[in-house]
């Protein structure tokens, strides 16, 4: 009964953080002699129609699996800010695996490459997770530095080995049809089937983490490891655990970006999104659904700035990163919101 | 009190808002710059250029996208074509399958993509012949160099960049087989395009070597090369647009690549109707391509160069000099289809 009252207090507090963050869009517009009407179009081009829906879905996805990447370690204390280059990885190997086997039937390859992607984006998790429990070396160190190995390496892939000889653009070749998730319902958007994916494997975070033994070790593990230890849990092992699994999830992103969009892979292609997972995780609380949810507004806002810049004549790419900044800090800070009130 | 006037601001706006509407639907012109930005003094500067002055002289209705990394080139030109927009133009290779994915969607829209072939009916694609130029100021380089030994700092490395230095390397050797040539890329992947301080480290390098003269292809990067031939007190050229007002005195001149005029031609002929698919090719001859000079380099590019540059550049018009280009060498890499 607490519990639902905590619930509705959170969900009212973001709501309060939404409207006012859209007072202070309307402001801004205002200020910068804007047309309003150009807001309620961009609205309506970031919710309201298939094509403004769908892109807003298509960056959600790799949130959700970068959200719940940081999540995961989080709950057991520990902090993965190697999400970035676990993707990239997973990227990597989905292209490998296509190039290795190029006649494997859609039916087949998805699975597999579904599969791959996750493998390789847990063998790097595995990386800062065994230094961290054989060595003791701090995870935010050795992560964010295997971000800066994984961006090289890979770059190297794609500039060599695996570039496109027909593009002077830093790109792999175009995966063959079997490798290529197609849009589900929203045409000419890139959104697709890993979305559902996500959305699974995020319901599946919170059973392991809420409803089995494994993920309450985990979780007593990030409140005090030394009451973990002395209920008989090995943190090496833990560990490691969670750090394979972390990675595993970052590795996914993939699916949605390479599978699902650009059928190749870009040097550069993910704006972020290992670091975005952070803010995604912490806006969330950790909780596995609620990164569904923080996903989405994440995913909403990206799309949204770009078509408040399309929409208005004087708001550049600057401005509107600023919009998205306001709103986010807004959101995040809503226990302030919520203290005011009860006051 | 405040609350008030809030409200009346609201009304009164919403007022005047309501008070102009459009006489007639303008042509509506997309315009998707590539990461460098509006601002980078260069190649993007140059489209955004030839853009607003459509805007101006044509009335049409211009809106510039400019994107943070390569995978926003899809959705910002779908954002395009999916609001109707009559010209959608993509600025720079890289975006060539962002353009031709959108322009398979939209047969009916008309599309424009600079530096790089394709072959849909639906995009005019326009390629500028950077090795004309390139030889050019080779050639300017070569004869103004005292120590009798020139600099050329590419971007990208890339068949297209290599254009630009075989021309550059072909042009400073006419002058003298002695002139001694050093070349650097500033990296294999796309940051070589942002990287100024990493193209200033190699400018000093090539300065401390005895380069006088170095000609950049670099976009932003350049202006690294710039700051180094600043304080060094050596000459630097720059590229795509007319660069020499970035620092002038130290700019002998640039070489400028048409990509305001390509802009602005093409959505002449859209509006006129005249608009199709299609490849082509621009350079010396169309006055593409050109070296410059203006108030700001009056004074470091002596007379007798501009004569000796300006023979060259009649002899590559009449077919009596005929500059190699790295497009046509059938090296593997070399051949962008």
């Amino acid at each position: 009964m607490d519990d639902w009252s905590k619930d509705v207090k959170q969900l009212l507090s973001v709501t309060l953080a939404l409207l006012v963050s859209l007072i202070l869009v309307v402001l801004l517009l205002f200020l910068m002699g804007e047309d309003l009407t150009s807001l309620t179009e961009a609205l309506k081009y970031t919710f309201f129609n298939r094509f403004g829906l769908g892109y807003t879905l298509f960056y959600t996805t790799p949130l959700i699996f970068t959200g719940l990447s940081v999540a995961l370690c989080f709950h057991a204390g520990l902090f993965n800010i190697g999400a970035e280059g676990q993707l990239l990885w997973g990227a990597l190997s989905v292209v490998a695996l296509a190039k290795a086997f190029p006649n494997l039937p859609a039916g087949l390859a998805l699975p597999l490459a579904f599969s791959v992607s996750a493998i390789a984006g847990g063998i790097w998790g595995f990386l800062p997770g065994y230094f961290k429990a054989r060595r003791g070396t701090h995870e935010v160190i050795t992560t964010i530095l295997l971000n800066f190995i994984a961006l090289s390496c890979v770059n190297y892939f794609i500039l060599y080995p695996f570039k496109n000889p027909e593009s002077q653009s830093a790109e792999t070749s175009v995966m063959p049809a079997g490798y290529q998730l197609h849009t589900l319902w929203f045409p000419t958007t890139p959104v697709n089937a890993s979305l559902a994916v996500a959305i699974a494997i995020a319901l599946a975070v919170y059973v392991f983490l809420f409803r089995t033994s494994f993920g309450f070790e985990l979780r007593t593990m990030g409140q005090s490891p030394r009451a973990a230890v002395f209920s008989g849990v090995s943190l090496q092992k833990r560990t490691l655990a969670v750090f394979v699994m972390s990675g595993a999830l970052a590795g996914l992103v993939a699916t949605n970006d390479i599978l699902g969009n650009e059928h190749k892979l870009i040097e550069g292609f993910s704006p972020g999104y290992g670091f975005t997972g952070i803010a995604v995780a912490l806006l969330a609380r950790n909780h596995p659904i609620g990164i569904i949810f923080s996903s989405f507004l994440f995913g909403s806002l990206q799309n949204f700035s770009r078509e408040l810049e399309f929409f208005t004549q004087n708001i550049s790419k600057d401005v509107s990163l600023i919009v998205q900044a306001v709103i986010i800090i807004l959101v995040s800070t809503r226990d302030f919101w919520q203290r005011k009130k009860q006051i | 009190m405040p609350r008030r006037s809030w409200l009346l601001c609201l009304i009164l706006f919403l007022l005047t808002h309501r008070a102009f509407p459009l006489a007639t639907q303008p042509l509506k012109v997309g315009l998707v710059l590539d990461r460098g930005g509006k601002d980078d003094k260069s190649f993007n500067a140059s489209a955004f250029r030839g853009a607003t002055r459509a805007q101006k002289e044509l009335t049409i209705h211009l809106k510039v996208l400019e994107c943070s990394s390569d995978s926003a080139f899809v959705p910002s030109i779908r954002t395009f074509a999916q609001h109707g927009y009559d010209l959608i133009i993509g600025i720079g290779f890289v975006q060539k399958s962002a353009i031709e994915a959108v322009a398979k969607q939209f047969p009916n829209l008309s599309f424009l993509l600079i530096d790089a072939p394709s072959t849909l009916p639906n995009i005019r694609s326009i390629i500028f012949q950077e090795h004309e130029g390139s030889y050019l100021v080779g050639t300017i380089a070569a004869l103004t160099s005292k120590t009798k030994s020139v600099g050329f700092i590419g971007g990208m490395d890339i068949p297209l960049i290599r254009r630009f230095e075989l021309g550059y390397r072909t042009g400073a050797q006419s002058v003298s087989s002695l002139v001694k040539i050093l070349t650097h890329y500033v990296g294999s992947s796309s940051e070589a395009w942002r990287d100024p301080a990493r193209a200033k480290e190699l400018a000093l390098l090539q300065f401390s070597k005895g380069v006088d003269v170095v000609f950049c292809a670099a976009g932003s990067s350049c202006l690294g090369v710039f700051d180094a031939a600043e304080e060094r007190k050596k000459f630097a050229i720059g590229v795509d647009s007319n660069q020499n007002w970035v620092k002038p005195g130290t700019i002998l001149t640039s070489m400028v690549k048409g990509v305001d005029q390509a802009v602005f031609d093409s959505i002449r002929l859209k509006l006129r109707g005249s608009f199709t698919g299609g490849t082509v090719h621009m350079g010396l001859k169309e006055d593409a391509i050109s070296f410059s000079i203006d108030e700001n380099n009056r004074k470091v590019l002596t007379p007798a160069v501009e004569q000796e540059a300006l023979n060259i550049r009649e002899q590559i018009l009449n077919g009596l000099i005929k500059v190699p280009d790295y497009y046509h060498l059938n090296k593997p890499l070399s051949t962008p289809k």
